[in-house]
């Protein structure tokens, strides 16, 4: 190296110099302390600057304690269950995309005319439930302020929409919690308001309709359940039988597919074991069939995991909200006799998780994820289009053989990320709107690491969760890495 | 682009500059001491009142002004803020503490300074409180009683009933000896009356204080064991589920989240019993603060329903000086101001619970607050409580009081919501809480000998009192078994 290069170089070096010890001093400091940490009885009664206690190095008792406590896996499941609105909040932000990407604008003057007689009967309604119009006038409240939102975005375009959908985004996280917490007020919440004439309505509409055709519908879930899975089965063993897929891809699918009716067979009490085996049975034959057309590969791959791992969720959790809908069909008669009674969302044991997932969603739709795709979607030759026109593909088949793989990228960027935060997140919802509860049903992992750092003082420990929520990151985008990285 | 830029660069810039210029300047001549509390209105007044105490008392510069200045930090008095400023060496002066639990962590952790010399030399020593908060204060160690806190305040809870409800339905008032039985009765009655109107007896009460009140606390007499894998705990919790779920005389978690009435000190709760939603109220003098917002009420004090113990729950906010402060001598005088009759006065005008100072009790702007003869006669029925049945909260050395209180809401909780009975509520809250006194042991090894011998100890108590003689006091040192011993005529007191 010349003593020009090395100018250059030190120049280079003194530039990048701040942030390079930034990210010494604030992160990878910290992170090998924390390693540190988690092998060692660090615990703030022992050791602080008025403790001279000496640091004992334990091993592999933290994660050892952490994966014998009860708590801990019932704080992952509930990390892992706000994270089942993912796929549906990636679909939301796609779909708001395309929609945002349309320009809607419409400059026509009695649009204007339009758009000052919805505010002024929103205004007007506003008023009469101030007055005591009661829970209709709120519906109508609503309904007003709904037109008025489509009118203004008529009037002025695209950029009136995207504000809208945005905004949630960049409005600061406490601030909605609070609003969403007064959202979720059981009786003067809007969400009930509106809900529970609907349920009084629900309730006496079932009470006059017989109960076995009520109960007919939850056949009809279990019944819808079984056939998704079992087409799911069958689409895979012909994906593999047509070399699509991989023998390990289609393995896993098939599994992703039986799962919900595994679960509901041996964890439920309506729903018979009888399905499972008839599933299981129909795979065997099918399998068998489909094997005397296509000999087992020598080395199962892993093809066509990429493209159908989130088909494959989004399906997952289809059937297990059909399987959670058919008890509630199964039970709705009998419930009907006394009221259906709006939940109470975030004081409910079992309703406080959802509310804050629907939270979730609603604010991950109109994200960094929706501009993400809007990006991407400019980004999409115009002339792929117009050749799937020319071969007379329909909107849906434009958009699966064009739009979706031109955005595989982004959509696995955006899985990563999400699942990234997804794991690391739910932590200020806890803390402000439920503390945790009820019951620690709203405590996520870094909830856990919160409390059992800072309130008892346990940093060892909190260091250990800490690691093990990272080795959960981790291998979760190592997967999504191997078998979502790949353009198809 | 460019030009967008440096304008903005220069405007952050000049506004950056603007505001060095204009940030109150931190030199001073005195030492600035702060003190680290909540954001009650009062903290103002109280630190303008230890200002002139400090005159009056001769602590002054040589031309006569405070020989310190205290500042309000009410943004950091988190507990969470305060342990990570504190054990950065960040931490305030000092600081406001909840009961003896958060002064045995703070303790524990080296935070707080031990202050049972300089508090007896300067008179603010636990004789200068209520007797009963001495275990909230002070800490047994090495065979003697070391003083790390002096409160800021002191409250029972009591029943606040407001007369106009219980008039406006003919339901007969409760008294001092009222018991469960008569709660619930009353509940009832004043429910048929108000046919259908949304009212309550009152808002829920805490199974801690109904099992308290049947004789059994959290701990065992050495506070070594839960205790409440029993037949009156989970009784307890039947009641409760009873009055709420069945009889609806007490609002559950749902309602009370339904009444979107969140103004006022002291939240939704105390704002409904001011509009009549409940006949009673449990709070302690420091409700006071909300009553007193709005129109005046017509009020009464009684002692809280009673099984076969009557009691009071109590508690304090004390104040502790932190270990890293600089200047320990100026914050032992803020100590000191708290047993003084300024600062005492300070929390009689203000209503903010007790005096932590008892001897101020009989002054006349207590007894009969000048501008609120609506209160009086309520004021004296804290005083006697005090005296008569308060019993201090029970905090194990064993186990960190959060970590307690976390093990107990959250299988309180199941309970509530349905997913465990009672008697699984009481064992799993048992479980937990020994596993984590076991946890603590092996953090703490060196406490496993103490621990041990308090297990010996607990064997003694237990066959004395099956074979059914006095039970020494010295034996005993949960506070809550020790008033109970008393009260029920089995202690023998130290001679």
């Amino acid at each position: 190296m010349n003593a020009k290069d090395r100018r250059h170089l030190a120049i280079g070096l003194a530039f990048l110099a701040p942030n390079i010890l930034g990210v010494l001093c604030f992160t990878v400091i910290p992170l090998i302390f924390s390693i540190v940490l988690a092998f060692s009885n660090w615990d703030l009664r022992l050791h602080n600057m008025y403790k001279d206690e000496p640091l004992k190095f334990i091993g592999l008792d933290n994660f050892t304690r952490l994966f014998q406590e009860g708590d801990f896996y019932q704080f992952f499941g509930n990390t892992l269950f706000f994270m089942i609105g993912i796929p549906f909040a990636m679909a939301g932000s796609l779909l708001a995309a395309i929609m945002l990407s349309k320009d809607l604008g419409c400059k026509k003057k009695r649009t204007f005319v339009a758009i000052f007689a919805s505010i002024a009967l929103a205004f007007s309604l506003a008023l009469l439930w101030m007055v005591g119009a009661g829970t209709s006038g709120m519906a109508i409240l609503l309904v007003g302020i709904v037109a008025a939102v489509s009118l203004l975005g008529f009037s002025g375009g695209q950029t009136i929409y995207r504000t809208f959908f945005y905004t949630p985004h960049f409005t600061a996280g406490v601030a909605t919690f609070i609003l969403w917490k007064k959202l979720y007020n059981p009786n003067t919440g809007v969400i009930n308001q509106s809900l529970q004439p609907v349920l009084d309505t629900a309730s006496s509409v079932i009470i006059q309709t017989p109960p076995s055709l009520v109960h007919a519908l939850g056949y009809l879930c279990m019944f819808a359940a079984v056939g998704i899975a079992w087409r799911s089965i069958w689409m895979r063993l012909k994906a593999w039988r047509d070399g699509d897929d991989g023998l390990g891809a289609m393995t896993i699918l098939v599994l992703i597919s039986f799962l919900p009716i595994f679960y509901a067979s041996c964890f439920t009490e309506y729903f018979p074991l009888f399905y499972s085996v008839v599933i299981v049975l129909s795979f065997v034959f099918l399998f068998g069939f489909v094997k005397t057309q296509k000999p087992l590969d020598r080395v199962p791959s892993f093809k066509g995991m990429e493209n159908n791992t989130i088909i494959q969720i989004l399906w997952l959790v289809l059937q297990f909200f059909l399987l959670l809908m058919a008890p509630v069909f199964f039970q709705l008669p009998a419930m009907s006799q006394d009221g259906l009674n709006a939940p109470m969302w975030l004081v409910d044991y079992h309703w406080a998780k959802p509310a804050i997932m629907f939270m979730g969603l609603w604010g991950a739709i109109g994200s960094n994820n929706m501009l993400l795709y809007l990006a991407a979607l400019t980004n999409v030759p115009q002339d792929l289009y117009e050749a799937a026109e020319i071969d007379g593909a329909t909107k849906v088949q434009s958009f699966w053989n064009v739009t979706w793989p031109q955005l595989a990228p982004t959509t696995f960027f955006i899985f990563v990320m999400s699942v990234i935060g997804g794991l690391q997140g739910g932590m200020e919802m806890a803390k402000t709107m439920t503390n945790g509860g009820p019951a620690g049903s709203t405590t996520t992992l870094s909830y856990f690491i919160y409390k059992e750092g800072f309130e008892t003082g346990r940093l060892g420990y909190a260091s250990a969760i800490s690691w093990a929520l990272f080795f959960l990151v981790f291998s979760v985008t190592m997967v999504n890495w191997k078998f979502g990285n790949k353009k198809n | 682009m460019k030009v967008m830029f440096s304008i903005t660069a220069l405007a952050l810039s000049v506004l950056g500059l603007l505001t060095l210029w204009s940030y109150p300047t931190r030199e001073s001549k005195v030492p600035v001491l702060y003190w680290i509390t909540d954001p009650n209105p009062m903290r103002t007044l109280q630190v303008d009142r230890f200002h002139q105490w400090l005159i009056e008392e001769g602590h002054t510069t040589h031309d006569g002004q405070p020989r310190m200045l205290l500042k309000l930090d009410t943004g950091n008095s988190d507990k969470s803020k305060m342990i990570i400023q504190g054990v950065s060496g960040m931490g305030g002066d000092i600081m406001d503490l909840g009961s003896g639990g958060s002064v045995r962590y703070f303790k524990s952790m080296g935070l707080i300074t031990d202050l049972t010399e300089v508090a007896q030399e300067k008179g603010f020593s636990v004789k200068e409180t209520y007797p009963s908060l001495k275990s909230d204060l002070s800490i047994y160690e090495n065979g003697e009683h070391r003083q790390y806190a002096f409160p800021c305040n002191a409250y029972t809870s009591l029943y606040w009933i407001n007369r106009d409800v219980f008039k406006k339905y003919g339901i007969q008032e409760p008294n001092d000896d009222w018991t469960w039985e008569d709660f619930e009765r009353l509940g009832l009655e004043l429910k048929a009356a108000a046919q259908g109107e949304t009212v309550y007896i009152s808002q829920r009460p805490n199974v801690i204080d109904v099992a308290r009140s049947y004789g059994l606390g959290l701990f065992n007499e050495t506070l070594t064991r839960c205790a409440y894998n029993q037949a009156i705990f989970i009784d307890a919790l039947l009641m409760l589920e009873r009055w709420t779920d069945e009889l609806g005389i007490v609002p559950t978690k749902a309602d009370l989240e339904s009444f979107d009435v969140q103004s006022g000190y002291g939240g939704a709760s105390l704002q409904l019993f001011k509009e009549g939603v409940f006949g009673a109220f449990v709070i302690g003098r420091y409700g006071l603060i909300g009553f007193r917002e709005g129109a005046s009420m017509n009020l009464r004090v009684v002692y809280p329903p009673h099984g076969t113990f009557k009691c009071s729950s109590m508690g304090t906010r004390c104040a502790a000086i932190y270990k890293g402060s600089q200047h320990p001598e100026e914050a032992a005088l803020f100590l000191e101001y708290l047993a003084s009759e300024p600062y005492n006065d300070t929390i009689i005008e203000g209503a903010d619970a007790l005096p932590p100072n008892p001897a101020f009790l009989h002054k006349r702007s207590y007894t009969h607050p000048p501008l609120y003869s609506n209160e009086w006669g309520c004021h004296e029925v804290f005083t006697r409580a005090m005296k008569d049945i308060a019993v201090p909260k029970e905090n194990s050395p064993y186990i960190n009081s959060s970590v307690v209180e976390r093990i107990f809401y959250k299988w309180v909780e199941k309970f509530e919501a349905k997913i465990t009975s009672a008697e699984e509520t009481a064992l799993g809250i048992e479980i937990e809480i020994h596993a984590e006194m076991e946890r603590f042991l092996e953090e703490f090894p060196n406490r496993r000998k103490e621990y041990q011998q308090a297990l010996e100890q607990q064997k003694q108590i237990n066959a004395l009192k099956a074979s059914g003689e006095m039970v020494p006091a010295s034996l005993i040192l949960n506070p809550f078994h020790l008033s109970l011993a008393r009260r029920q005529g089995w202690l023998k007191e130290k001679s």
